[in-house]
């Protein structure tokens, strides 16, 4: 018995030092990694990448609107490409002091340059005030400022407007009887907002067609169902919807959907997203008027980049837009 | 001390267990250390961002303190604070990295440079005299102080989301490291143990063993093995010391035993020596009762002879003296050597003397070759067989019985036998005789073996005594004496 029993006692050795080892080396693992997740999380220390060469600040709504994502994500694109780093606030729509706010605070802290999305409204006075703190401020969105020498990157709503117009009238002809939901960015009245001269102008073809109601809707969807069910309502005569963004264009449908009025009344709406390309499909949407907010970010910065290297930006320039209907939709 | 004695391995095996436990407290310890540390560090930099909030809303205090009052001390706060300031906005990024919270940091260090930058100008346009200067500072300063606290609700806010989700990962790791803080402590314990017995079994086993053998020992098994130790300590060295004291009192056994065996040896044969003594002490009285009887007995033959003369009884006078003649040559040292012619006529006196008690009862036949008469072998050699002939042979027969002598050559030797037709000897009573060398068994006549004995002692093994038992009864017991032990035939 003497020899087994003095090789159990090894055994134990053995075992219970492995097991010691073991203990040792995965306390010092999770130690480790616990450490690791402070590093990277707390203490900044995770590596960064390269240093880049310019700090760019885009200023854009917290909007759900697909049209802010593709502009985010073109601005993105042609950053990598130029090592600018680019950083992002986000203003509540509804209320636009914050994006003077970010604006003031970029100029503060010597950004070297702001891409705004915002109003046409003091445009000109945000370009000299950036200019005299000597950052390049490009301006960018659907309205084209008022002032001449101005450089704007945009998608003209105006053109928007008759092109939605245009897909009306090739539809309805002269039976058109237009329901209009702008979005509540603008300030303007109705009239004179440029989505609804654009379709204005567009109906004039077909005689007899025209706006029947015009309707202002907040960002999101569900503002977008209230203000299209409150104008089918308003106006049962309506038989095309013709939206001013994404958010509104799924909104209208869906309650086209659910008031099984598809094919009754026509959607005409604005920008992409993966439910309207779905809602396309279907027939739900007839045509959905995409700005190319993806190419608006690209020339952004080509914009910016080009001021850097002493290049004055003071042009407008037109990213354009397509048709996206069922036929490009369907795989 | 040294480490090969048995308290040097005991300190040193002890040590050994302490800082294995003692490592594994430590580690523990540290390692409990590292996540509390863990748990500061998870707060740390919205601790900085506090305390940018306070040097920046001291500064600003400041600021408007000096703007309002003028005054040197509220100069020397307004220096001291954005000083340490300006000190602790260095710790923020000031590159410009594809990241979120750096960038904001880079945000926040310009923007306080920005606003240090107005302040001090504000400062200098006040010490100016400069009234429309320093108010447009004082409130550009204000509106860059807004954007900093903006940026800094922002960094904090990122850096507190930041936190609760390295919170988040930090927790998941914790009971890991509990538990293997608690695995470690326990193999550490179980490996001590595990040391401690292996360690105590080392050193108490040989110890085992030697107390073993030392019982075995003490109980009288001065054979069994003494364990050997290849250790140099003192348990070593009691073994060493112990099998030699072993070793020792094994050969003391040995030689006391030795001892005994030649003193059991001397005192047998001491007792031989005594019992010989003995036997000639018991020789020497018979001798003399032989040398005193026959005058006694030859004196009164004598006498009776003379009386039956006397009275004219010629018989009995015959009588008296075949047997006197006869009891006389019987009396003779029986060692020495005779004529068969002395052996012959013995037997006849003999065969006389029965002759006149049993009369007829039995017949006698002695036929002797003449050649052989003057041969000498040893005295009374024939009368006692023919004593045991008549005595046991033919005991039981009231008439008929024969014994028949006869003495012969034959070739080298000279052959006597005495045959009778009594009740003769079976083979195993034959080979009994033969074998029997004891003079005392009481088994056959002491006649016979007497003879038989006589015969192998004086021809040294030469002459030797044949008895053949018939199958019709009788037995002839025959003496075969070679001529180089008797002599040669005239």
């Amino acid at each position: 018995m003497r020899f087994p029993l003095a090789r159990a006692g090894w055994l134990f050795i053995v075992l219970f030092g492995l097991a010691l080892t073991g203990a040792t080396v995965m306390n010092l693992v999770l130690i480790g990694q616990t450490r690791k997740a402070l590093d990277e999380g707390i203490l900044g220390n995770k590596p960064p990448g390269a240093v880049l060469k310019y700090h760019v600040a885009l200023i854009i709504p917290d909007s759900p609107d697909s049209f802010f994502d593709g502009l985010r994500e073109g601005l993105l694109k042609a950053a990598g490409t130029e090592a600018v780093a680019i950083q992002v606030f986000k203003y509540h729509a509804n209320v636009p002091d914050e994006a003077e706010t970010y604006f003031q605070l970029c100029l503060t802290s010597r950004i070297d340059g702001v891409i705004l999305y915002a109003g046409p409204d003091q445009m000109a006075r945000r370009g000299d005030q950036a200019s005299k703190e000597d950052v390049v401020f490009v301006p960018v969105g659907t309205l084209t400022p008022p002032r001449a020498g101005l450089g704007f990157v945009g998608s003209s709503s105006l053109l928007q407007g008759v092109e939605a117009g245009n897909q009306v009238v090739r539809r309805l002809g002269r039976s058109a009887r237009v329901g209009l939901l702008l979005t509540s960015e603008g300030e303007e009245v109705p009239v004179e907002d440029p989505v609804y001269e654009g379709v204005v102008i567009a109906l004039r073809s077909a005689p007899g067609a025209h706006i029947v109601q015009v309707s202002r809707a907040r960002p999101g969807i569900l503002s977008g169902e209230e203000a299209a069910s409150a104008l089918l309502k308003a106006d049962p005569s309506i038989n095309v919807l013709v939206c001013a963004s994404a958010p509104i264009t799924e909104g209208a449908a869906q309650v086209v959907v659910d008031q099984g009025r598809v094919g009754q009344v026509l959607i005409v709406g604005t920008d992409e997203s993966p439910t309207i390309d779905r809602l396309v499909d279907k027939g739900v949407i007839a045509a959905s008027i995409v700005r190319d907010s993806k190419k608006m970010g690209a020339e952004a910065l080509k914009a910016f980049v080009g001021a850097r290297n002493g290049v004055p930006f003071r042009r407008p320039v037109e990213v354009g837009f397509n048709v996206r209907t069922r036929q490009e939709v369907a795989p | 001390m040294k480490l090969g004695t048995v308290r040097g391995k005991i300190v040193a095996n002890s040590a050994l267990i302490l800082v294995l436990m003692a490592a594994a407290s430590l580690y523990s310890g540290f390692a409990s250390l590292e996540l509390s540390r863990s748990v500061e560090v998870l707060f740390q930099n919205n601790l900085a961002m506090e305390q940018l909030q306070d040097s920046l809303d001291q500064t600003e205090a400041s600021f408007s303190e000096y703007l309002r009052t003028k005054s040197s001390d509220s100069l020397k706060d307004f220096i001291k604070v954005s000083t340490r300031l300006t000190d602790q906005s260095r710790n923020l990024n000031p590159d410009v990295y594809a990241d979120e919270i750096l960038l904001l940091q880079r945000d926040l260090s310009r923007a306080f440079d920005t606003y240090l930058k107005v302040a001090e100008g504000g400062v200098q346009a006040k010490r100016g005299r400069d009234i429309p200067g320093y108010a447009e500072r004082f409130e550009t300063a204000g509106r860059h102080a807004r954007s900093v606290r903006i940026l800094i609700t922002d960094l904090k806010s990122r850096f507190l989301s930041q936190s609760l989700g390295a919170f988040s990962l930090y927790q998941r790791f914790i009971p890991g490291v509990l538990w293997s803080n608690a695995a470690l402590v326990l193999a550490a314990t179980l490996l001590g143990f595990s040391l401690l017995l292996r360690y105590s079994r080392r050193l108490t086993d040989p110890l085992a063993r030697l107390a073993e053998a030392a019982l075995a020992v003490g109980r009288g098994d001065y054979q069994t093995s003494i364990p050997s130790l290849d250790s140099r300590d003192e348990i070593g060295t009691l073994a060493g010391t112990f099998s030699g004291m072993q070793q020792s009192v094994r050969r003391s056994f040995l030689d006391l035993h030795t001892r005994a065996e030649v003193e059991k040896t001397l005192l047998e044969e001491r007792m031989q020596v005594l019992e010989l003594n003995h036997r000639l002490k018991d020789a020497e009285l018979l001798a003399l009762q032989t040398q005193i009887n026959p005058h006694f007995l030859f004196n009164t033959l004598s006498a009776g002879i003379e009386l039956a003369g006397a009275e004219d009884a010629h018989r009995t006078s015959a009588f008296l003296e075949n047997l006197a003649v006869f009891i006389r040559y019987a009396l003779t040292p029986p060692d020495r050597f005779v004529a068969i012619a002395d052996e012959i006529e013995c037997v006849n006196r003999y065969i006389w003397l029965l002759t006149l008690r049993f009369r007829e009862r039995f017949a006698f036949d002695v036929g002797i070759d003449e050649r052989i008469l003057a041969l000498e072998v040893p005295a009374l050699i024939l009368q006692p067989l023919v004593e045991n002939a008549v005595g046991h042979g033919l005991a039981d027969r009231e008439a008929g019985g024969t014994v028949t002598v006869r003495g012969r050559w034959e070739g080298d030797e000279a052959i006597l036998t005495v045959r009778d037709n009594g009740v003769g000897m079976s083979d195993d009573e034959i080979a009994a005789v033969q074998s029997d060398t004891d003079l005392a068994s009481p088994i056959h006549g002491i006649g016979l073996r007497n003879v038989i004995r006589r015969i192998q002692l004086s021809t040294n093994g030469l002459g030797r005594v044949e008895l053949e038992s018939s199958v019709t009864g009788g037995l002839e017991v025959r003496i075969r004496l070679p001529l180089s032990s008797v002599g040669e035939p005239s």
